[in-house]
């Protein structure tokens, strides 16, 4: 009896070192395979933003939003691919930091595109991050 | 007549020598690296935005404490919920001048060495920060690099006593942006 008990102990603690070390480890979650939280096109999401940004904050900050309209700038650096989404607002728009091993060589300025990426919050743009494409 | 021409003429220069002085960058990187024995933290943000305006030195940035990307998924939650607080708090400022800015000449290639003073605001708490920085002038471009830290405690921030080796009471900042005409 006493060696049952034991060996249960013993399981539940490798078990539990396991977990804890996996979690430990666990790396942040990309978008590509995540359902959006909400749909909404660049425009809309920037008024929001401008309109009330505190509601907006809580309202899309740090969930998957999948945002569409025109490719207003790319740029690709060391520090990974991003697209610019251009909004009605021609100084600000939706910056798309891509996840690395996002391919955006074959689009091109001028193009609808949609993204979806966990939304940060507001500077001069609303930025997302861990984007990846969705068409 | 001329002379009002001539007027007219020395205005629009003037206006656009003053607005050739903005420089901006939304694409600004901030990393920032916590050492210990323990445990090595480091985070990324390459979507903060400045702007320096030559004509005073005024030079801001901003960034998103959510955008700050971790490899650890629960460094990335704990940064985000328990230190940073960053639904409350989602962006970290700094206001400031580059006090000796008349002497980056912008025509002319070259590493200028210069002193940035201001106020850095993380968790709605202001602090002033003094520190060197750089710009790199090519090609009427130039990028500006400038490496600080911080104590944590002088914002508030409480580390658990189960994590405080695991957690440095000084964090490295690093800051780069390559600036294009506003």
């Amino acid at each position: 009896m006493k060696k049952k008990i034991l060996f249960a102990v013993i399981i539940l603690a490798v078990l539990g070192g396991a977990y804890g070390y996996y979690e430990y480890n666990r790396p942040v979650a990309g978008t590509e395979k995540k359902k959006a939280d909400v749909e909404i096109s660049a425009s809309d999401l920037l008024a929001a933003f401008e309109a009330d940004e505190a509601a907006a904050n809580s309202q899309y900050s740090g969930k998957v939003i999948q945002v569409n309209g025109i490719i207003g700038s790319m740029e690709s650096k060391e520090s990974g691919n991003k697209i610019s989404i251009q909004t009605d607002n021609p100084m600000s728009g939706v910056i798309c930091e891509m996840e690395d091993g996002q391919d955006i060589s074959s689009l091109n300025t001028g193009e609808t595109v949609t993204v979806k990426g966990v939304c940060t919050g507001f500077l001069s743009d609303v930025v997302l991050v861990r984007s990846s494409l969705v068409k | 007549m001329n002379t009002k021409i001539l007027f007219a003429l020395a205005l629009c220069l003037c206006t656009q020598v003053a607005i050739g002085q903005k420089y901006f960058s939304k694409s600004g990187k901030i990393s920032f690296f916590s050492d210990t024995d323990m445990e090595k933290i480091e985070a990324e943000n390459t979507s903060a935005s400045t702007v320096i305006d030559f004509s005073s030195g005024a030079i801001e940035w901003a960034v998103l404490i959510q955008g700050f990307q971790f490899e650890k998924a629960l460094m990335q939650e704990h940064f985000n919920e328990n230190y940073m607080e960053s639904s409350k708090y989602p962006k970290a400022k700094f206001k400031g001048v580059i006090e000796d800015h008349t002497k980056v000449d912008l025509t002319k290639d070259g590493t200028y060495e210069v002193m940035v003073n201001g106020e850095l605001e993380i968790r709605g708490i202001k602090k002033p920060v003094s520190t060197k920085a750089k710009i790199d002038v090519a090609n009427k471009m130039f990028t500006g690099t400038c490496s600080f830290s911080v104590m944590i405690a002088d914002y508030g921030i409480k580390v658990p006593k189960v994590v405080e080796n695991n957690i440095a009471d000084e964090v490295d900042i690093t800051i780069l942006a390559e600036y294009k005409p506003l």
